[in-house]
């Protein structure tokens, strides 16, 4: 259990040793949804950003390979959670966990990581032909110790403004899919992500402006042993598995890119459930 | 064309790296430590009193982190009575606690009956001072370790008894501790 959340945030950028690993399966499913949606919608914020800086897309051959960094900033209301009995407690983002008496002794609640800015990054290809584009971001199945982790995501795009002639902006709508899997013995986990969006951008000169308006959604499935005391209907050593959705579902996006030659620096800032600054570093041609 | 492919690839997956290592680092979390302590005692006499001697390490939740902890402070404290505490069992109940033959503070229940703690619990509200005199053997440990000895004592016994002639009364007192665990 104590190897699945450095991997976890390993995965997520945040290098972290799991002493509070243990506490996470002394939940039962409604607690531990409290706990872990913030997680999911920063997944999902996170898999469902850097999808696009143009809506400008080939009609013969583009190619794109690209590095996105980003810092994703957790809302204050997203750090703590209140139990059933109306103690607040750390989420996953939080600080301290709660030590609420129960009916046979103390239920002592995880602690979070205490971060509300957490930076991540991403590398992903993409190539274009006849207005449409496809983009991969793929890791392979990884094991580290008894942790297997893997991540695929695809994204299809299409541009609108081509069939419209005269149109002052490009405009292109596109899907995001982007799925993550971490399997250990104690905790399987997999999120599910996705995204659709119609975007648009003008370039003048050098500079292009950007920005679109995206719907998305996130999914997350834990399955576990519970190891807890304390909480009526469920006891030590039961399977559970716990489905929550994240609270992200619809995001803005702004943003403005820099072409030099075949290399385009883009900055774009994603206003949804949480606040995701994405920077990009592309080699395009 | 292929070498810019190859030095841009380069670059792409040394960035993804240095993003990957150089983010937020978690120093310490903060963890709570329940230390159970249970009691079982039993007389014919109008009082009743039971000593536990423990230490921190005997605690597995401690002794996991116990090299890490970095510190620890009282948070909290309650009672529950336990199965086979014979009927209607009241007194004058209080809980001592002692660390190496110094007493650190007791606290007085006031009269109760040990049935009505049995699910939900009786939580200790200790004062300001009875928290520094623990939270000063806490900030002084030696090799993370202390041990304590903890008294439940019943004064002015009633109820029912057991078929021995005795009253018995069987609980627990559960402190929390709110420790610094460093990050690995």
């Amino acid at each position: 259990m104590k190897k699945i959340l450095p991997v976890i945030f390993l995965l997520f950028s945040i290098q972290v040793h799991a002493q509070f690993a243990d506490r996470i399966t002394d939940l039962p499913i409604d607690e531990l949804e409290d706990y872990a949606t913030p997680l999911a919608t920063w997944t999902g914020t996170y898999l469902n950003s850097g999808g696009y800086y143009s809506a400008d897309v080939s009609t013969f051959f583009g190619f794109k390979l690209s590095l996105i960094g980003m810092m994703i900033m957790v809302p204050d209301d997203q750090t703590k959670f209140t139990t059933e009995d109306g103690t607040e407690s750390a989420t996953f983002f939080g600080d301290k966990g709660a030590a609420v008496p129960g009916t046979q002794g103390y239920v002592v609640y995880p602690p979070g990581v205490n971060t509300t800015s957490v930076p991540a990054a991403m590398p992903q290809i993409a190539v274009s032909t006849l207005g449409s584009e496809v983009m991969v971001r793929f890791i392979p199945t990884t094991t580290l110790d008894d942790v297997d982790v893997g991540m695929f995501g695809f994204g299809l795009k299409h541009s609108i403004s081509q069939y419209i002639p005269l149109l002052p902006v490009d405009i292109a709508v596109q899907v995001l899919y982007n799925t993550v899997s971490i399997e250990s013995p104690e905790l399987d986990m997999s999120t599910s992500n996705l995204a659709f969006n119609a975007h648009a951008s003008r370039s003048f000169g050098l500079f292009t402006l950007y920005g679109g308006l995206q719907y998305e959604s996130t999914s997350m499935d834990i399955d576990y042993t519970f190891t807890g005391t304390g909480f009526e209907g469920v006891f030590d050593g039961d399977k559970l598995k716990l489905s929550l959705d994240g609270d992200n579902s619809v995001r803005l996006t702004l943003g403005a890119a820099l072409r030099l030659a075949v290399l385009v620096i883009n900055a774009d800032v994603n206003i949804g459930s949480q606040t995701a600054l994405v920077a990009g570093l592309n080699f395009e041609f | 064309m292929k070498n810019i492919l190859k030095k841009l690839s380069f670059i792409l997956v040394i960035s993804s790296f240095m993003l990957f290592t150089s983010c937020d680092e978690l120093s310490e979390l903060t963890l709570n430590v329940p230390l159970p302590i249970e009691f079982s005692t039993s007389g014919s006499n109008t009082s009743l009193s039971e000593n536990e001697y423990f230490c921190l390490s005997q605690y597995e939740e401690w002794r996991d982190n116990q090299d890490d902890i970095e510190s620890a402070k009282f948070l909290t404290a309650s009672y529950w009575t336990l199965d086979g505490t014979t009927p209607n069992l009241r007194g004058d109940v209080s809980f001592s606690l002692y660390s190496g033959g110094v007493l650190l503070f007791t606290y007085n229940f006031g009269t109760i009956t040990a049935a009505d703690y049995e699910t939900d619990p009786y939580e200790l509200m200790l004062t300001e001072s009875q928290i520094q005199a623990f939270d000063n053997v806490l900030s002084n440990l030696f090799d993370n370790d202390a041990c304590f000895t903890g008294t439940l004592t019943v004064n002015n016994v009633t109820g029912d008894t057991d078929i021995s002639g005795n009253r018995v009364l069987n609980g627990k007192v559960e402190l929390v501790l709110e420790t610094e665990v460093k990050v690995d």
